[in-house]
């Protein structure tokens, strides 16, 4: 089934890859942005705190690497995304939001939160590394049955295999997300 | 008799397939518990298949809400 063996974004940032403004952007600006709506940021307060996550990695360079010895960088993003979240909070004029008294409070709301939007973020990180790796017409067997819900019956057709093969397509594209979303949540 | 893999299980929850497929799998269930395990597999690959839909989804949404307000 495997040609070849994508390196997601996360793992380049692992490894201590020079990751570019635009490719960090384009992975990690859902993440957080999602993560700003769960604390009821407004549109442009969303943007302000990409901007300030942003800026908080690669300050005045275009390109950052992430130092290894820092720890887990999911750890690092996620204590990088409460800050910005809570200092835009906190610009606020009439006050927004009201937050918990107790920090210890806040700090396991925040983390709850940030741990359901990470695993999606990964969930689409697993299925770029699924669409690079697996056979083409397998792969989109399996997007039209389970991520459009599309009859099986109308995918077999439409891609000319068999039902059994549409059905086959699908576990074998489970395992392999499962097990990529396993090893993308140890790094 | 023979056991039943996780794509005729399959056949049951959208019913296509052969009727006497799925009478066979339905009937071979209620006594083999490898099946049942089996099945229970299946169950929960679509539990994580519906967890991955939405959350494939909701970053998708954002992607679409972020390049739009680029664009704007």
């Amino acid at each position: 089934m495997s040609l070849t063996t994508s390196v997601t974004l996360l793992e380049k940032i692992i490894d201590g890859d020079e990751i570019s403004w635009d490719n960090f952007h384009r992975m990690y600006a859902p993440l957080i942005r999602n993560c700003g709506e769960h604390w009821h940021l407004t549109a442009d307060e969303c943007d302000e705190l990409i901007q300030e996550v942003m800026i908080t990695f690669f300050k005045d360079a275009k390109s950052f690497k992430y130092d290894r010895n820092s720890g887990s960088f999911r750890a690092h993003l996620r204590s990088v995304a409460r800050d910005c979240v809570f200092a835009v909070l906190e610009k606020r004029k009439d006050g927004g939001v009201p937050l918990m008294e107790n920090p210890a409070l806040l700090d396991y709301a925040f983390d709850e939160k940030w741990d359901a939007e990470w695993y999606d973020h990964i969930c689409a990180e697993a299925l770029d590394v699924l669409a690079n790796e697996m056979e083409k017409t397998s792969y989109r067997s399996f997007y039209m049955y389970v991520i459009e819900n599309r009859p099986p019956a109308e995918v077999a057709a439409e891609l000319g295999i068999s039902l059994n093969a549409v059905y086959v397509n699908k576990f074998r594209a489970l395992e392999h997300l499962r097990r990529t979303i396993r090893n993308l949540n140890k790094l | 008799m023979r056991h039943f893999e996780e794509f005729e299980l399959e056949h049951l929850f959208n019913k296509t397939g052969s009727f006497l497929l799925r009478w066979r799998c339905r009937r071979h269930l209620k006594n083999c518990e490898i099946c049942r395990r089996r099945m229970a597999g299946v169950m929960a690959d679509r539990q994580f298949a519906e967890r991955l839909k939405s959350g494939v989804e909701r970053m998708r949404q954002s992607r679409e809400v972020i390049m739009g307000r680029k664009e704007a």
